[in-house]
């Protein structure tokens, strides 16, 4: 009697909710089975021919009673199946995508994973772009991800922690590492931060990387943005700790040095001088995305005598009916360089090319025309913006956006004593940070020579040691 | 013990920056100035006259008050007062905007300017802190305003064009220029002899006409620059000139360059003297004849003989002629005798005892006749 009182409780419950439930009801003699899922996140076909299938067949042929038990050892065929009891559960189990078979002869109760969700195919890359490495990334599915990474790793030792994040959308967090090579510290101090995350929920990977920040107010990225699964992969053996959020085709990297941002997965694949020569270039570009328009400014306004007399004399001639002084013309172009970005960012494709040939004509040709930026100034705001496109990982450069802006302040106020306080000011910052442990300036400082050689080189013949600073457990990459 | 509240010390930063701001508030930019290219001075009647060529960085789009050649790439302003101070006065009441003072690339200064003011405008210019110490300091015999309306009817810069010049034969080994901070550092030792590259027109055209000498604080001589080589050897280390060698029928031209030079000073019994070793490269390049021939060995050395000689001969000139006609040390032989005899020399008056030393004079020329090749080639067939 009390079984049946709960079925009937249980089945009247479910459907009361209007949580969008299906449900399936399969009599037989002496009673009857239930089944409850949401259709949408549910395999039907293999519902049907595993499940439903032999339950009807085996109802309609036998007088016995049904028990979960017996269900799951004879009748169902579901390679992820389990037997639960906890009533309080059911509505979970089948919000998160589980089949529930409800017996009205037996207490316990039989949870099958048929998921399946809707995603999108394995795309190629949009933040990690390269020219010669392997193409595919990660989507939005955990699974699909997972898959990824254990295509490429079949190591015995690497461990995948999963946890739930979100009191409301219990979202599946994936804690990727190896476990003889990652820091303890580093792992333990990011399934810490993981665990003691309290929301409603998150719904990408950055909403969570914002829990995982050391300071809430820190403006440089402390973990890399990883899209495609062969940098997922080389991450891990580096030592490293990669966090995959279920819902979100960027995963997270921890710890991240500034040097590593610079790092293109086509500097281990190409000759190793080519990948010296991109290295070089790109840190060329984030000072010149950084500092090129301040410098103008400098120059043009307080230290002109640094100028040979004929740059001066054609500075001049450029300037000559400019009417806004060379702080307000950075100023200005540099916004206007931002606005375009952003636009370009936010239109639709099919009309992003027509946006950025509009901005380059107004600005290229109509500004100069009427006088309003010199030709010099426009050709510095364009390499700066040129130069911030060099960076692989775009994290990094958005800090720099907001600072380029700071320093232009800064410059335009006081001259180059000005610009060397800014800049004074944004190396102690990054000489303060660190990620997860790990001294953000890294191997620059605190210096290490080997690992120094290696923010040049990074090809996999001349690299047989992970990085000191990440102090990992195993500290050699060949085996003898 | 002073407690910092968090309010002081904003209003403490906010302060010390509006200082720092207040301070740069009064830069301009670049094109908010007049970039002067060359600064000319020259005195006639009691009056100082001050040029200044200035880049017309509008294309010709404004005039200048008093200036000349508008529309063209650079114009000169003109101005005078009785003195230096008057003139510059005088030249900023028709500029319209502050002149730039970091660009000059050449200061002209008249013979009868830098007789009398040579010391008080180049002590003027060390003043000015914006003013370019890099700047090409040359003496004219001719009236500035000439050499800048041949300038300006050409739209080339006198101050570019004379400093490229001089720098082109510098390069050639064939000359040398001397900047404002050089001759400053010349002037503030205690014997000053300098020699000064002078301009003048040939042809309608700015050309290094000699050197001036200036004793102490004003103009002594002048040192045409066809008689210069000996002088051009001792005072630069990479000095190359041609020479026309007569030998038997021929003429030959051989391009001899300064190689080493070791000047020794000895002070014995109150007696100065140097040894002047010289070892010169040589080049025989050409003769003036086609008629093939065979310059062996023995010919060779004959050239090299009277190359030699004609080379020891030029140094001593140059050595006497600072010695006996210009009575001052411009080819600066106390630098070597200071650094040898540093005790001595603060005890002796350096202008007299230079006039009595002796120089003994060791030319080594090495003679190669490589470019006589074909002739020989020639004689074989």
């Amino acid at each position: 009697m009390m079984v049946k009182f709960n079925f009937e409780n249980i089945a009247a419950s479910l459907k009361s909710k209007n949580l969008d439930f299906t449900e399936r009801s399969i009599p037989f003699r002496r009673g009857m089975i239930k089944l409850f899922y949401i259709m949408q996140l549910t395999d039907r076909a293999a519902l049907t021919e595993n499940v439903v299938k032999p339950l009807v067949l085996y109802c309609s042929s036998v007088t016995k009673s049904i028990s979960a038990q017996m269900t799951i050892d004879g009748i169902i065929f579901a390679d992820d199946c389990r037997i639960e009891s906890d009533i309080s559960k059911i509505e979970e189990f089948i919000l998160s995508g589980m089949v529930i078979i409800l017996f009205s002869t037996d207490k316990d109760y039989i949870v099958v994973n048929f998921k399946k969700v809707e995603h999108r195919p394995i795309p190629t890359p949009q933040l990690n772009y390269t020219v010669r490495g392997p193409q595919d990334c990660f989507t939005e599915n955990l699974y699909v991800n997972l898959s990824l990474i254990r295509y490429r790793i079949k190591d015995k030792n690497m461990r995948i922690k999963k946890f739930e994040v979100g009191v409301r959308t219990k979202s599946q967090v994936a804690v990727i590492y190896i476990e003889d090579i990652a820091n303890n510290t580093v792992v333990t101090e990011i399934q810490k931060r993981i665990e003691n995350i309290n929301v409603d929920g998150i719904g990408e990977s950055g909403e969570l990387q914002a829990f995982l920040l050391n300071n809430k107010m820190q403006l440089f990225p402390s973990m890399g943005l990883i899209e495609r699964s062969d940098i997922a992969f080389h991450s891990l053996m580096e030592g490293k700790v990669l966090v995959l959020v279920d819902g979100s085709g960027v995963a997270l990297l921890a710890p991240k040095t500034f040097a590593e941002f610079f790092y293109s997965s086509d500097d281990r694949y190409d000759n190793k001088f080519f990948g010296l020569l991109g290295r070089m270039i790109r840190y060329a570009a984030i000072m010149i995305s950084l500092t090129a328009s301040s410098i103008f400014v400098a120059i043009t306004m307080f230290h002109t005598d640094l100028l040979p007399s004929k740059y001066a004399i054609s500075l001049a001639e450029m300037r000559a009916n400019v009417p806004f002084t060379a702080f307000i013309g950075a100023i200005m172009i540099e916004f206007i360089m931002e606005l375009l970005r952003e636009s370009l960012l936010r239109v639709p494709k099919q009309i992003g090319p027509a946006v950025g040939i509009v901005g380059a004509i107004v600005i290229g040709q109509a500004a100069i025309a009427a006088g309003i930026f010199s030709p010099l100034l426009l050709i510095i705001a364009s390499v700066s913006l040129l130069a911030s496109f060099a960076i692989p990982d775009y994290s990094l450069v958005n800090p720099f956006r907001i600072l380029k802006f700071i320093l232009l302040l800064f410059t335009g106020a006081l001259g180059f004593y000005g610009f060397s306080i800014f800049l004074t000011y944004i190396l102690v910052e990054l000489v303060s940070l660190n990620s997860f442990g790990v001294p953000y300036l890294a191997p620059w400082a605190p210096f290490n020579l080997y690992d120094f050689i290696k923010t040049f080189f990074n090809n996999v013949t001349i690299d047989p040691k992970r990085p000191n600073y990440l102090r990992t457990k195993d500290n050699t990459k060949t085996k003898q | 013990m002073i407690k910092f509240n968090k309010t002081l010390l904003i209003l403490a930063v906010a302060l010390l920056l509006s200082v720092f701001v207040s301070g740069c508030g009064d830069f301009k930019d670049i094109n908010e100035k007049r970039i002067v290219t060359a600064v000319a001075l020259d005195k006639k009647d009691n009056e100082i006259y001050l040029y200044v060529e200035i880049a017309n960085i509008e294309g010709g789009n404004k005039s200048e008050s008093k200036s000349t050649g508008a529309g063209k790439k650079y114009i000169y302003v003109k101005s005078h007062g009785k003195t230096i101070p008057e003139a510059r006065e005088a030249l900023d009441r028709q500029l319209d905007k502050q002149p730039y003072l970091s660009a000059v690339r050449t200061l002209v200064l008249t013979e009868d300017f830098a007789k009398e003011y040579l010391v008080e405008y180049l002590f003027r210019l060390r003043a000015d802190e914006l003013y370019r110490k890099k700047t090409i300091t040359v003496i004219t015999k001719e009236d500035p305003k000439k050499l800048l309306e041949i300038s300006n009817e050409k739209d080339v810069s006198v101050g570019f064009s004379i400093e490229e010049m001089l720098k082109t034969l510098e390069d050639a080994g064939e000359s040398f220029s001397r900047t404002t901070s050089r001759v400053l550092e010349n002037l503030s030792d205690r014997y000053t002899g300098i020699l000064l590259p002078c301009i003048g027109l040939h042809d309608k055209e700015n050309s290094l006409i000699g050197y001036s000498v200036v004793n102490g604080t004003t103009i002594n001589g002048f040192i045409p620059v066809e008689e210069s080589k000996g002088m051009i050897f001792i005072k630069t280390d990479k000095s190359k000139f041609y020479y026309i060698v007569p030998y038997k029928d021929n003429k030959f031209t051989i391009e001899v360059s300064l190689k080493k030079r070791k000047i020794k000073p000895s002070y014995e019994r109150g007696k100065i003297s140097f040894d002047m070793k010289y070892d010169f490269d040589a080049k025989l390049m050409y003769g003036d004849k086609k008629t093939p021939y065979n310059f062996d060995d023995a010919s060779n050395a004959e050239v090299t003989e009277i190359l030699t000689k004609t080379l020891e001969h030029e140094l001593l000139n140059a050595v006497e002629q600072a010695q006996k006609v210009f009575d001052c040390d411009y080819l600066q032989f106390d630098d070597e005798f200071r650094l040898k005899f540093p005790v001595e020399f603060e005890k002796m008056d350096w202008q007299n005892e230079f006039l009595k030393a002796s120089f003994n004079i060791d030319a080594k020329v090495k003679l190669s006749g490589t470019w006589m090749m074909d002739y020989e080639t020639y004689e074989r067939r």
